[in-house]
């Protein structure tokens, strides 16, 4: 059998020209070498594209659980536990807003972005699979509001020019954070998320993370993005677009209507320093607090 | 006082269904597989599927596999388009997924089949059993094999943006296609004696 190998990812792709096709049809046809061939490159992509989403499930899954079905005595507890909760967050929500720790610009609160035990493992070293808009799929049109997502993209603030500022044209290797910021720039977010998703590539760089959280949210990995702009609300090169872009990740996440969330968005807005207080006074508008 | 944030702000085990008011909001996070959309399916699920699977004696970590299984195989679905959106719930979907598999992981661990009907196999694509080997199988190739693959089936990046980007030490198209080829022919020959 002639080696069709290159062929085969071609035809499977629908990438072959008419002339190609026809030929690799007929050829298709006459040995059946060449059609197990294709059924076995084919089971190889399909299988490819399982373990893709398994990856995507077990990344989104991380450090998660079994949920087990909780006996009675469980949900007497849990009340339990609830109610005293409930007093202490009256009591810590009342006396005083538990978010500013820095009285010149609203901060988000410390821990307003960090996973509950269950998630607490670093940041994933998986990569996803794009989750903003992959190409080629529809995206179903929703009501207004029922997507906090679309509000958070339309209220995002992006890095006004490059981050990554030492690229030089005449470099003939360039590093992996330099790739990355080409890649932001050019708009391939996902490419650019990729590139740094090992926490290796970022180390205690401010700007390799900054572009990280950038290129995350605009992949459309809030969750992610919010931690790495979380690391960042104290820069002080990024700290507003950080607090700002880390308050937009909570409401990507449906979280817009907790307490911690709302407070931190009024004292944004109560702010006349803070860079975005007219863009928190719109969002609030939004949000129709 | 984190914790006590993260209660607040409903960072458990069923926060992300926030995001997704109704079964279409969900339904297009999934379609962009969307972490949150996944999250929010594992709540909605996992729950019904431990019952199942105690139900049917499985034990806690084939139960936690197959809800892994369901997402996964959910997303599948969703993608290849073969399902689609007319009004369900996907969550109630990905029950039935689980309903089916479970009632195969009896069948395959019980002696007495007569009461279970005859049900259509899923793909195994997703099943972290394949998953697994198909790793072992990647190990075994060359770095750079594995780089070319896994830039193209798992990272999905397109072959211009690999040149462009100069991901690899290719720098045309046709040398990448023609190198990466050649991987995916040993991998299957790798395949073949598995």
């Amino acid at each position: 059998m002639k080696d069709y190998t290159l062929q085969i990812e071609a035809y499977l792709q629908g990438e072959l020209n008419e002339q190609d096709l026809s030929a690799f049809e007929q050829a298709l046809k006459t040995d059946p070498e060449l059609g197990r061939a294709v059924a076995q490159y084919s089971d190889l992509q399909q299988r490819f594209v399982g373990m893709q989403l398994r990856k995507k499930v077990e990344m989104a899954l991380q450090g998660k659980q079994v949920a087990k079905p909780r006996s009675t005595w469980r949900w007497i507890w849990s009340g339990i536990a609830g109610a005293g909760l409930l007093v202490v967050a009256f009591w810590l929500f009342s006396e005083k807003s538990p978010i500013s720790s820095h009285p010149a610009t609203p901060a988000i609160p410390p821990d307003i972005n960090k996973i509950a035990p269950e998630n607490s493992s670093p940041v994933p070293s998986i990569v996803p699979i794009p989750s903003a808009s992959p190409k080629g799929r529809p995206h179903l049109t929703l009501p207004v509001g029922g997507r906090p997502m679309a509000l958070a993209q339309e209220f995002y603030v992006s890095p006004t020019g490059r981050i990554i500022r030492d690229i030089t044209e005449q470099t003939t290797e360039k590093t992996i954070l330099q790739q990355a910021d080409e890649a932001f720039d050019d708009q391939q977010y996902h490419l650019a998320a990729v590139l740094l998703r090992d926490d290796v590539q970022v180390g205690d760089d401010e700007s390799a993370r900054f572009l990280r959280a950038n290129a995350r949210f605009k992949d459309g990995q809030f969750s992610a993005a919010g931690k790495d702009f979380q690391q960042l609300e104290n820069s002080f090169k990024y700290k507003y677009e950080a607090r700002w872009n880390l308050l937009l990740c909570e409401i990507a996440q449906g979280n817009a209507q907790k307490p911690a969330v709302r407070s931190v968005l009024k004292e944004m807005i109560a702010d006349t320093d803070f860079p975005f207080q007219e863009a928190a006074v719109r969002l609030k508008t939004r949000l129709e607090y | 006082m984190g914790r006590l944030l993260n209660f607040f702000l409903g960072k458990g085990r069923r926060h992300n269904c926030a995001a997704y008011p109704h079964a279409a909001a969900l339904f297009d996070g999934l379609q962009q597989e969307e972490n949150e959309a996944i999250q929010c399916v594992y709540a909605r699920i996992s729950g019904t599927v431990v019952k199942m699977g105690k139900a049917y004696g499985l034990m806690e970590e084939d139960t936690e596999e197959l809800i892994g299984d369901c997402i996964a195989l959910l997303l599948l679905k969703i993608r290849t388009g073969q399902y689609i959106f007319l009004g369900h719930d996907p969550a109630t979907y990905a029950i039935e997924i689980a309903k089916n598999k479970v009632r195969h992981f009896k069948k395959r661990n019980t002696i007495d089949l007569s009461e279970l009907p005859e049900l259509p196999v899923e793909p195994e694509y997703t099943s972290l059993e394949s998953v697994e080997i198909l790793e072992k199988l990647l190990s075994r190739l060359s770095e750079n094999c594995q780089k070319l693959i896994r830039l193209k089936y798992l990272d999905e990046i397109r072959d211009k943006d690999i040149i462009e980007q100069q991901l690899t030490q290719y720098t045309t198209a046709d040398a990448l296609k023609n190198h990466r080829a050649q991987c995916m022919k040993k991998l299957m020959a790798l395949g073949a004696k598995h």
